[in-house]
């Protein structure tokens, strides 16, 4: 089983750093929809990050927001190279996070939920009023990162409107990022902590856990990774508007989260390349997306409550029952 | 040497006076045991001298420092730690899981450094995990320390939710109902285990029991109390005998 999960991950990075990239070289818009995916990938795992402490956010595209803008009004009114902006806008939003959440985390699960939300909409209605952060209109020819070169070694290569290939990977390597930290938080002490408030907050507590403090800190850390991704998202699209982030897309964020399976490090990322992926398939039937939505998550609470990733626990004996079949690789597989 | 004061302690909801002016002191290395009919203000004192409830008036003096202020977690971190009532355990995690992570307090490092694995962190952890086990042998939970909390008969139950307590390296320990619920047997063994904790590890410990044989085999001295008023303390077998407290549990008699 355990060499079973290595050998997937193993065939998963192969393909999305590897494989994908050399056979969509040139076909920008499937390297766009992979973008997408990346960056929803990750907010939809800062939202299970908040979901491992017992609290539903609805307001993770707030801190995405606070990040592009810090970002985008970083690099155009300071001058601020995008390599430095990039974690400038994931502290600024980690900082927001840990200010704004003293008086919100006084609030737990619903109450708690429903003010992210509110937070998130009236971010986005201020922004839309204040002049000094574009108004309504938003911000537009935001610099691209820019090459950085030692000598004659490229280190990081131009970025440009019709190559969207070093997006990708940078945005792969974002998500990564991400994975890798969460995974160590999962399963360092923290994460038991984290673990220990979402089952008994009040035994947490009596223990000596200090569980306002922790809520702070894993809003703040999710905000980190949200911030990044606004960032990112700013320097991509180059152009970006108050109502880019709205509350919508804070819902889909859960949903996402929520069908993949939140209990999963592995479910908001299949949750959300699968659904993104299911879009766009679907596209002459588009309008009926909130319809099948909704009876997507509605059979998934019903028939498969852990998710779309609760299905692994299966993934061993269906390649058991192909490897019975076929011949070198499933021998492989039957050794594991 | 005094452990735990408590002077004049109140607490009103609206117009009800849960606990009302009640005062007393633990000795270190005492077992105390606090009785009173249903709804005679036992688990509000408790919520009270544990920071769960601000009281409405009054002081909790713990190693003389006055700590009505304190947070619940800060107050642990100075060793005033209490069990639960009802089974409370962390129970999606196995018995060792719960252990591990009530080591908390014990731990140096906190929050993001715990992300860092640094050879000091290393053997923090070891030393943690080392204790953990001691912990569970002590209790008798060795046993089934891979299986997950909510699936353990009570009387393992709440073993663990001693064996949480203990984690956190306690002066004082506060025990709500330990041996409700449990059979004769179940009964015996907390009750031996209780003694134990006091002279094996000298933690000084209250104990709010409904079961009478039990607080009165374990305590020193008692608590009596009854809405909310302390009506009576002393050695046990002056306090079943005080005329107040056989009021209480028995009722007094129509025009007696």
């Amino acid at each position: 089983m355990k060499n079973f999960r290595l050998l997937a991950i193993i065939v998963l990075l192969v393909l999305f750093v590897l494989v994908i990239p050399i056979l969509f070289r040139n076909d920008n818009y499937i390297l766009h929809v992979f973008i997408m995916a990346s960056e929803i990938s990750i907010v939809a795992l800062t939202v299970r990050l908040m979901y491992i402490t017992g609290e539903f956010t609805f307001g993770q595209v707030a801190f995405v927001m606070f990040g592009a803008y810090s970002s985008a009004l970083l690099a155009t009114k300071a001058g601020v190279p995008f390599w430095v902006a990039l974690p400038m806008a994931g502290i600024l939003s980690a900082l927001f996070a840990l200010v704004i959440g003293f008086p919100v985390l006084r609030l737990k699960g619903t109450y708690f939920a429903i003010l992210t939300l509110i937070i998130a909409e009236v971010m986005c209605q201020a922004a839309r009023v204040w002049d000094f952060v574009g108004g309504d209109t938003g911000l537009e020819n935001l610099p691209r990162p820019d090459a950085i070169h030692i000598g004659t070694f490229t280190l990081i290569p131009e970025f440009t409107a019709i190559d969207k290939l070093p997006y990708y990977y940078l945005i792969a390597f974002l998500l990564i990022l991400t994975i890798v930290v969460f995974r160590r938080i999962d399963r360092s002490p923290l994460g038991a902590t984290f673990r220990a408030i979402q089952q008994n907050d009040t035994l947490a507590a009596s223990i000596g856990i200090n569980v306002r403090w922790h809520r702070i800190l894993v809003f703040s850390i999710s905000a980190f990774f949200c911030g990044l991704v606004g960032s990112f998202y700013a320097h991509y699209m180059t152009v970006f508007y108050p109502r880019s982030f709205s509350v919508w897309d804070s819902i889909t964020y859960v949903l996402y989260a929520f069908l993949g399976g939140i209990g999963y490090l592995g479910g908001p990322i299949l949750g959300s390349f699968g659904m993104i992926w299911l879009w766009e398939f679907m596209h002459p039937i588009q309008k009926f997306q909130p319809m099948i939505f909704a009876g997507a998550i509605v059979m998934v609470i019903l028939f498969l409550p852990g998710g779309l990733f609760s299905l692994e626990k299966f993934l061993p004996s269906v390649a058991a029952q192909i490897g019975k079949m076929s011949g070198p690789l499933g021998k492989k597989l039957r050794r594991n | 040497m005094t452990i735990l004061e408590v002077k004049d302690l109140t607490k009103r909801f609206g117009g009800l006076v849960a606990v009302n002016e009640v005062d007393f002191v633990v000795e270190k290395g005492m077992i105390l045991g606090i009785i009173g009919p249903n709804g005679a203000g036992k688990t509000t004192l408790y919520n009270l001298v544990t920071g769960v409830f601000r009281p409405t008036k009054g002081k909790v003096i713990f190693k003389g420092e006055n700590v009505t202020h304190l947070s619940t977690h800060r107050r642990a971190a100075k060793g005033l730690v209490r069990t639960f009532q009802t089974t409370s355990l962390f129970h999606e995690m196995t018995v060792l899981q719960n252990v591990l992570v009530a080591h908390y307090l014990f731990r140096n490092s906190k929050g993001l450094g715990q992300l860092i694995a640094t050879p000091s962190f290393h053997k923090e952890d070891a030393k943690v995990k080392k204790r953990a086990v001691e912990i569970l042998d002590y209790l008798g939970l060795s046993a089934v320390k891979n299986e997950l909390a909510k699936s353990l008969p009570h009387g393992h139950q709440r073993a663990l939710g001693i064996a949480l307590a203990l984690a956190t390296e306690p002066t004082l320990l506060l025990l709500d109902e330990p041996v409700t619920g449990m059979n004769e047997v179940e009964t015996a063994t907390m009750m031996s285990l209780i003694k134990r904790l006091r002279d094996d590890m000298g933690i000084t410990i209250v104990v709010v029991e409904h079961n009478m044989r039990a607080v009165m085999g374990l305590s020193e001295y008692i608590i009596a109390l009854n809405f909310g008023t302390k009506i009576a303390e002393g050695a046990p077998d002056t306090v079943v005998k005080n005329r107040d407290v056989i009021e209480a549990y028995l009722g007094v008699e129509q025009g007696a």
